[in-house]
């Protein structure tokens, strides 16, 4: 009897301290992105990895932090800008989360703002945006140590050349969408189910409440935890009440009712997680059930549909397939699956599959008809575009060819 | 591999998850109210799982006389021996309808459930991204609650369901591993059955400690959610433990004033007497031998009755 008692007390202690991995943010959503002749990629183990795309090679010496302690889990991505990489991650214990906002020359890897990352006691989800003056962070919920309090989401300005935080404006909710920038105005949506319109322009007149930046508000009643489009004066994004939403700035700005003249809603099939992407005048936008779906821009009308039958968290890309002398545009949708579909740009049909072997829930990018896709499993894979077979693979995590 | 993960999520996970976010949606949108409902009802539903659990228990305990004088019998340690023990611990097993993982048998049956619910809290209010993004193919297509998602985490105003219990606000961070341990610690006292075999009550004693202390350190890096089910889950537990074993439970704590503390002991006595006499007669009945434990029981009662009258008459004649 003693042997099953304590073999019980056994099971008990591997399944608890099994499922509290289901508590720790993993990362490895973070988009690679191309910089001249470099592909940089975040790894699920905390690292900003440089890969170089003309000798195919893994750059053993560039590589942050350079330490043994990763920066935690990396979801957003990381943004170019002036030669300095910036992005933002966080770790946690529970909801005690810290969260960091980083910035890394390119060139040689050394840290800006005098090797200090900022910290923010939250988690950071979402994309950063950067501007000249600029980053622009939106937050989780944020533990406020001097009044013992938690405020449920921020969006925080920091100075760009310093590192020191210039205002905060609270929010409704958390915000995992990520801030979106174009010219003056920020967008950024929270799980509380708005979109706010925020002025991030320099003037004297927000010192006293950083609030009276907020231009409006949208409120769609669902969570939005996916990322916005930007499109000339509108906004496209989707929220967990299984639609799609087009936004005119000039609407809202208005207090007009929704939908306006030129904005439209779209109904899914599942929440949208992914950041809707646009190509000529069609938005191409998915649901975490694998819903593919093709949208005219101007009208909110399907042209086609598809299910892929797996999560889709990342945005897919369009990209030019050559198959001998012709080129089939095509779209590269990442799926949790452990495939890269292909569809039909033109019908939704499937094309063909780059196989991962490992769910993706980060875009793919093409250099040269390769495609790079960066599976959660911390590997790195390109595949030829033409005839779809595997070219290469690195693993990020081990810093060797797999 | 991949049926018995589609079986998990399908038959618990998912109508455990779905029951939550319903709850959820018409109780007030509290996490915590649902969560406490939820166990509620599922201690409810594993009433006749406990009630069996008890009874092999009980069942046990009776032929635990019987255990410990064959293991007397053949104490010496010969292959021959070792059979004829294995074949008549078998017989009394038989004998007495009791399953040798009886008892266990059912803890195994409400494990799943344990875990599958444990597992669902999580994932109801998942912490991480990817546990959101999960959470869409979970839900139900119809389940009214889905509107409600993310479901917010705060219950009474200062805990986070979601958040590990260490993070909590003093004195929650303190008061839940301990809560949950003390009633872990109630309910484990309740449910054991006495034994009169050293090495039970050796096991049962580990037990009583051990897995209150184990839990209350384990609910120190559990999510408050997690902490709130299984201390409910506990007092559900004892209120439906007093309902099935009355009286009896409290004499686990020597606090019953009709206590039969005393008279288990003599009844285990009697049986352990009767159950030696038994082994040399194998073809009687265990019922017969707790008939004659009981006859003895009464006569030594109504001598010990006698004494105790007889010496109140002396005192009453020196006052």
């Amino acid at each position: 009897m003693n042997k099953y008692l304590i073999g019980i007390l056994l099971l008990y202690s591997i399944v608890f301290v099994g499922c509290m991995n289901d508590l720790n943010p993993e990362g490895g959503w973070s988009d690679p992105i191309v910089a001249d002749n470099d592909l940089i990629v975040a790894s699920k183990d905390g690292y900003l990895h440089q890969f170089n795309l003309e000798t195919g090679y893994y750059n053993d010496i560039w590589k942050y932090p350079r330490g043994d302690e990763g920066l935690g889990a990396i979801y957003g991505s990381t943004i170019l800008f002036d030669d300095t990489l910036y992005g933002n991650s966080y770790s946690c214990r529970g909801n005690d989360c810290a969260g960091r906002v980083f910035a890394v020359k390119k060139s040689d890897a050394i840290p800006e703002w005098g090797n200090q990352n900022i910290p923010i006691n939250s988690r950071l989800i979402g994309d950063i945006a950067v501007s000249e003056e600029m980053i622009l962070v939106s937050t989780g919920t944020v533990r406020d140590e001097i009044n013992d309090s938690n405020i449920s989401g921020l969006l925080i300005s920091i100075d760009r050349v310093s590192g020191f935080i210039n205002w905060e404006i609270p929010l409704d909710g958390e915000s995992w969408s990520g801030v979106y920038l174009q010219n003056d105005i920020a967008y950024l949506g929270t799980l509380g189910g708005s979109i706010y319109a925020i002025d991030i322009s320099k003037s004297n007149r927000f010192l006293d409440d950083p609030s009276k930046r907020i231009l409006w508000t949208y409120d769609s009643g669902r969570a939005i935890a996916g990322g916005i489009l930007i499109s000339g004066d509108n906004i496209i994004f989707g929220d967990f009440g299984n639609r799609i939403f087009k936004i005119s700035n000039q609407a809202r700005s208005e207090g007009l009712n929704f939908p306006s003249k030129s904005e439209w809603l779209f109904n899914t099939e599942n929440w949208v997680w992914a950041t809707p992407i646009e190509d000529e005048g069609i938005i191409y936008a998915s649901t975490l059930s694998g819903d593919v779906y093709a949208i005219g821009s101007n009208n909110g009308e399907e042209k086609w549909s598809a299910n892929l039958d797996s999560k889709i968290i990342a945005s897919p890309i369009v990209f030019d397939r050559r198959r001998g002398d012709k080129i089939q545009r095509s779209l590269a949708v990442p799926s949790a699956d452990e495939n890269v579909y292909v569809l039909s740009l033109f019908d939704g049909k499937e094309l063909g599959v780059f196989a991962t072997e490992s769910a993706v829930k980060s875009s793919p990018v093409i250099h040269n008809d390769l495609i790079y896709v960066h599976s959660v499993e911390g590997k790195l894979l390109w595949f030829s575009t033409v005839d779809m077979s595997l070219r290469g693979c690195t693993d990020l995590v081990e810093r060797k060819p797999c | 591999m991949e049926i018995f993960g589609l079986l998990w999520s399908e038959i618990i996970m998912r109508p455990m998850i779905n029951s939550l976010v319903f709850l959820y949606y018409f109780l007030f949108s509290s996490f915590g109210i649902s969560i406490i409902v939820f166990t509620v009802i599922i201690r409810l539903l594993m009433i006749p799982l406990t009630v069996r659990q008890y009874t092999q228990m009980k069942k046990m305990q009776v032929i635990q006389p019987r255990m410990k004088a064959l293991q007397e019998k053949y104490k010496e340690k010969t292959s021959d021996n070792r059979r004829k023990l294995s074949q008549e611990t078998m017989g009394l097993y038989k004998e007495a309808g009791v399953s040798p993982i009886g008892c266990l048998g059912p803890m195994f049956i409400q494990m799943p459930i344990w875990i599958g619910l444990y597992r669902a809290i999580i994932k109801t209010i998942p912490p991480t991204p990817e546990g959101l993004a999960d959470l869409s193919v979970l839900l139900y297509s119809w389940n009214p609650g889905i509107s409600s998602i993310p479901l917010g985490s705060v219950f009474l105003s200062t805990i986070d369901l979601a958040d590990l219990v260490s993070a909590a606000v003093v004195p929650w961070n303190f008061a839940l591993p301990v809560m949950v341990g003390g009633s872990m610690w109630l309910m484990q006292k309740m449910t054991t059955v006495p034994s009169s075999d050293p090495r039970q009550r050796q096991t049962n004693q580990m037990m009583l400690w051990m897995m209150p202390i184990m839990f209350g350190v384990f609910t120190w890096q559990f999510p408050s959610g997690l902490a709130i089910y299984i201390l409910f889950s506990n007092i559900v537990g004892i209120i439906i433990q007093y309902f099935i074993s009355g009286n009896e439970m409290l004499e686990n704590f020597s606090i019953n004033p009709f206590s039969r503390d005393k008279n288990i002991k003599i009844n285990n006595q009697n049986s352990l007497d009767l159950a030696s006499e038994k082994i040399t007669k194998p073809n009687s009945k265990i019922k017969d031998g707790n008939k004659n434990g009981e006859e003895i029981h009464r006569k030594r009662r109504k001598r010990s009755n006698r004494h105790s009258s007889s010496g109140n008459r002396r005192k009453a004649r020196r006052s």
